[in-house]
C-alpha cells in the first residue's frame, strides 16, 4: 500500500487548514478581544503582547491537531473514499467537528454545570459527523461552494503564520532565557 | 526492621516527590545543607490564606478553634493589632512581599501585578544572598506575585507540589512561570471563560474526570481545592510535604503561603460537625456594600470556616510537633499569620468586598524567635508592611529604604500607638490611575477610620474606638467630631499624596 500517494498536496492542505484557522483563532480572537479592558486594568501592553503570544502558540497546536484528523482519514481509507475529495470531505469534516466542540465550549461557564453528556455523546456525534460527511460531499453545490468558500478564507493564513511565528519566537525567547 | 508509620512514610514520599518532579528542589535542598553559612538562624513565614484572627481561639474567639497555636502561642510574640495591608490576596501579598501599601505597588486589581519599579524591591532581595531564599506559594494568586520575583528566589516551589489533582499549565513553563501562568491559567485555559474551543474543554473534561474520581475520604464536604484554579489538596499530603522540607533547613528564609483555609471550607472529617453548638456571634447591621448574604447564610458558612480552621491548627500543631522534636525552633525564627481574614457578618461573606471591618483586616502574627521558652504580647498596632524590615534587620541586613513600615516590637522595633497604619481595598480601578473607588481604613492609636470613596453618592466614613469597641458596632463620627476631623484629614492627605502621580 501507498499511503504517501493518498497525501494530500500543499494547496489541499492550506484550504482545509484555513477553515481550521479561521474557526480556531477566531474564537480565541473574540475571547481575546473581551478580555482586553480588564487586562489593560493591570498589564502592560508588552505583557498583553506576551499573552497574545502564549494564545496564539495554543492555537497553532489545536489547530495541528485538528487539521490532522483529515490528514490521517485521507492516508489510511482507500483513495476513494477520502483523498478523491480531500478538500471537500476535509472542510465539512473540520467545520461540523469544530462547531460540536464551539458548542460545547458555549456549554462551560459558570451558569452551568460541567457538560459532562456532551463529552460522552462525543464519539457518537463523530460518527454522525464522518457520515454527514460522506453523504454532503455527495451534493455538487455543497462540494463546489466548500471548495470555493475555502480557497478565500486562504487569505486568513497570511495573517494567521506570520503573526504565529511571531509569537512562537516570543515564547521561545522567555522560555529559553 | 521496624514499622514504617504512615506519617514517617508520608515524610520519605513527600520529601521525594518534589525532588523528581523539581529537580530544582534537590538543588535547594542541597544547597541548603551543605553550602550555606549554619550560624544564622532561619527564617519561616507559614503564611495561611484569609485567616481572620478574629476566628481563631488564640486571639479570644469563644469557639476552640487554635488549641495548636494557643500552645505556641506559649512560646512566641504574640501581636494582638496586626493589620492586613489589603484584603484580598494579590495586593495583601504584595504589600508584605515588598513592605509596601498596595497604592504604591499598585498590584490592586483581582490579578494585578507589582509594578516593575518595585520587582527588584522584595523581601528576597532583603533578604540577601547570605540565605537561601525559599517560597512555596501554594496559592496561585500567590505563586502570581511570588514569580514576579523570581531572579530572587533560589527555590520557587510551585502551587502543585503536594497537590492530588493538578492540571495548572503554566507552572510547567519555569523561566517564564509567571507570564505563562497568567496567559494559560488566567485566560486561554481558564475554567469558565476558556479562550480555546478544542484543547481547553478536552483538559476541562479531563480534569473534571480526575477531580470527581479523586476520593472523598475523610473529608465530608469534599477535599479541599483552590476556588479558581485546576488544584486540588489534601491538608495531611500538605503539611507533610512541610514536615519533610523543613527540619532539614539551614540559614534559609522560606516563604510558605498556604492555601487553607480560603474558600471552600472542607474540614477534616474528624472536625466536621465540630461547631454545630451554641453559640451566637452578635448580629451586625447590614451594610449597604456587602453582597446581602443572609445572617443563616453567615451562620451557616462561618460554621464551616471555624471546622476548616480547627483541621489546620490539628495539622499545624502535628508539624510543629516535629519541628519541635527536630530543634527548628532552637535555630529558627518561626512566623505564623495570614494575608487578610475572611468576614462573615453585615451581609458580607468571605474577602471580596469594599468592606474592611475587622474580620478582614484583623490577622494573626506570632513569631516564635530562635529558643524562645516564654510568651510575650505586643498590643500596639502593626501591618503586614512591617514584616519586610523586621525579616531583614534580623537576617543581618540594613533596613530597605524602599519600605513604608518599621521593625515589628519585641524584634528591633519599638510599641508605637501613635503611628498610622493602612488597609487598602481599591480593585474596581486602574493599576495606572489614581484610586477613583477605595475604601481606605488608618489605625491610629485606639481608633480606626474607614473612608470610602467612589461608590456612589457622597464619600462616607466611619470611625471606631476598637479599645471600648472590638466589635466595631459604634460608629464615632457624630460623637467624636474634634477626633473624626483629625484623622479625616490625615487620612484624606495621605490619600491625596498617593494619588498625586496618576492624576491627569
Amino acid at each position: 500500500m501507498n499511503f504517501s500517494s493518498r497525501f494530500p498536496s500543499l494547496k489541499q492542505l492550506a484550504q482545509v487548514y484555513s477553515v481550521v484557522v479561521v474557526v480556531v483563532y477566531g474564537f480565541s480572537m473574540v475571547r481575546f478581544f473581551w478580555r482586553v479592558p480588564s487586562l489593560i486594568n493591570y498589564s502592560t501592553s508588552g505583557q498583553i503582547g506576551v499573552i497574545l503570544s502564549y494564545m496564539l502558540i495554543v492555537n497553532l497546536i489545536e489547530s495541528l491537531m485538528i487539521v490532522s484528523a483529515p490528514v490521517v482519514l485521507s492516508v489510511i481509507l482507500p483513495g476513494k473514499w477520502f483523498f478523491d475529495q480531500f478538500v471537500t470531505k476535509g472542510v465539512l469534516l473540520v467545520s461540523l467537528a469544530l462547531g460540536y466542540a464551539g458548542y460545547i465550549a458555549s456549554h462551560i461557564n459558570t451558569e452551568e454545570p460541567f457538560p459532562y453528556p456532551l463529552f460522552r455523546w462525543a464519539p457518537l456525534v463523530f460518527i454522525l459527523i464522518l457520515a454527514l460527511v460522506f453523504l454532503l460531499a455527495r451534493v455538487k453545490f455543497v462540494a463546489k461552494f466548500l471548495e470555493w468558500a475555502s480557497e478565500q478564507l486562504e487569505v486568513f493564513l497570511v495573517v494567521s503564520i506570520p503573526l504565529t511565528a511571531i509569537a512562537l519566537i516570543v515564547v521561545l525567547v522567555r522560555n529559553i532565557f | 526492621m521496624s514499622k514504617l508509620s504512615r506519617r514517617s512514610f508520608l515524610k520519605i514520599a513527600g520529601a521525594a516527590l518534589p525532588t523528581i518532579f523539581f529537580p530544582q528542589a534537590a538543588s535547594w535542598a542541597g544547597k541548603a545543607l551543605g553550602q550555606s553559612d549554619a550560624s544564622k538562624p532561619n527564617v519561616i513565614i507559614l503564611l495561611f490564606d484569609a485567616m481572620s484572627a478574629r476566628n481563631l481561639s488564640v486571639y479570644g474567639y469563644p469557639r476552640p478553634t487554635s488549641p495548636n497555636l494557643e500552645r505556641f502561642a506559649e512560646r512566641a510574640i504574640v501581636y494582638h493589632s496586626h493589620a492586613a495591608s489589603a484584603n484580598f490576596t494579590i495586593p495583601a501579598t504584595s504589600s508584605l512581599l515588598t513592605g509596601t501599601y498596595p497604592w504604591t505597588h499598585r498590584a490592586i486589581n483581582h490579578r494585578g501585578m507589582v509594578t516593575q519599579s518595585l520587582v527588584d524591591k522584595n523581601i528576597f532581595r532583603a533578604v540577601g544572598t547570605d540565605y537561601q531564599r525559599m517560597a512555596f506559594p501554594q496559592n496561585v494568586w500567590a505563586n502570581l506575585i511570588t514569580s514576579q520575583f523570581a531572579n530572587d528566589i533560589d527555590t520557587l516551589l510551585p502551587s502543585s507540589t503536594y497537590a492530588s489533582v493538578d492540571y495548572l499549565k503554566g507552572e510547567s513553563l519555569p523561566n517564564d512561570t509567571n507570564m505563562a501562568l497568567r496567559a494559560l491559567d488566567d485566560f486561554v485555559f481558564k475554567e469558565n471563560e476558556q479562550a480555546s474551543i478544542f484543547l481547553a474543554p478536552l483538559l476541562s473534561a479531563m480534569y473534571f474526570r480526575d477531580a470527581a474520581r479523586l476520593s472523598k475520604e475523610g473529608y465530608p464536604r469534599g477535599v479541599p481545592n483552590n476556588e479558581n484554579y485546576p488544584l486540588y489538596f489534601r491538608l495531611e499530603d500538605v503539611f507533610d510535604g512541610l514536615a519533610s522540607i523543613l527540619p532539614g533547613l539551614q540559614s534559609t528564609f522560606a516563604y510558605i503561603h498556604l492555601y487553607p483555609p480560603h474558600a471552600p471550607y472542607r474540614a477534616a472529617s474528624r472536625f466536621y460537625g465540630e461547631f454545630n453548638d451554641n453559640f451566637r456571634p452578635i448580629i451586625k447591621p447590614v451594610h449597604r456594600l456587602s453582597g446581602h448574604s443572609s445572617n443563616a447564610r453567615l451562620a451557616s458558612a462561618r460554621r464551616s470556616y471555624d471546622e476548616y480552621i480547627a483541621s489546620i491548627d490539628w495539622e499545624i500543631g502535628n508539624l510543629f510537633d516535629i519541628l519541635e522534636n527536630e530543634g527548628v525552633f532552637e535555630n529558627s525564627y518561626v512566623i505564623v499569620t495570614a494575608d487578610h481574614g475572611e468576614m462573615f457578618e453585615r451581609g458580607e461573606v468571605a474577602h471580596t468586598t469594599p468592606l474592611l471591618y475587622a474580620p478582614v483586616t484583623h490577622v494573626p502574627l506570632l513569631i516564635s524567635t530562635p529558643g524562645q521558652k516564654t510568651r510575650r504580647d505586643v498590643y500596639a498596632p502593626t501591618n503586614a508592611v512591617d514584616l519586610l524590615p523586621t525579616i531583614a534587620q534580623l537576617t543581618g541586613n540594613p533596613i530597605p529604604e524602599w519600605g513604608e513600615g518599621v521593625p515589628l516590637p519585641e524584634l528591633g522595633g519599638v510599641e508605637d500607638f501613635e503611628r498610622s497604619t493602612f488597609s487598602v481595598e481599591a480593585k474596581r480601578v486602574s493599576s495606572f490611575g489614581p484610586l477613583g473607588i477605595a475604601t481606605v481604613s488608618m489605625y491610629k492609636g485606639p481608633h480606626k477610620i474607614i473612608y470610602y470613596t467612589g461608590y456612589g453618592g457622597k464619600d462616607s466614613y466611619e470611625l471606631y474606638d476598637l479599645e471600648s469597641d472590638y466589635e466595631e458596632m459604634k460608629n464615632l463620627i457624630p460623637v467624636r467630631p474634634a477626633i473624626a476631623k483629625r484623622l479625616k484629614e490625615e487620612l484624606l492627605d495621605t490619600f491625596s499624596d498617593v494619588n498625586k502621580p496618576y492624576m491627569k
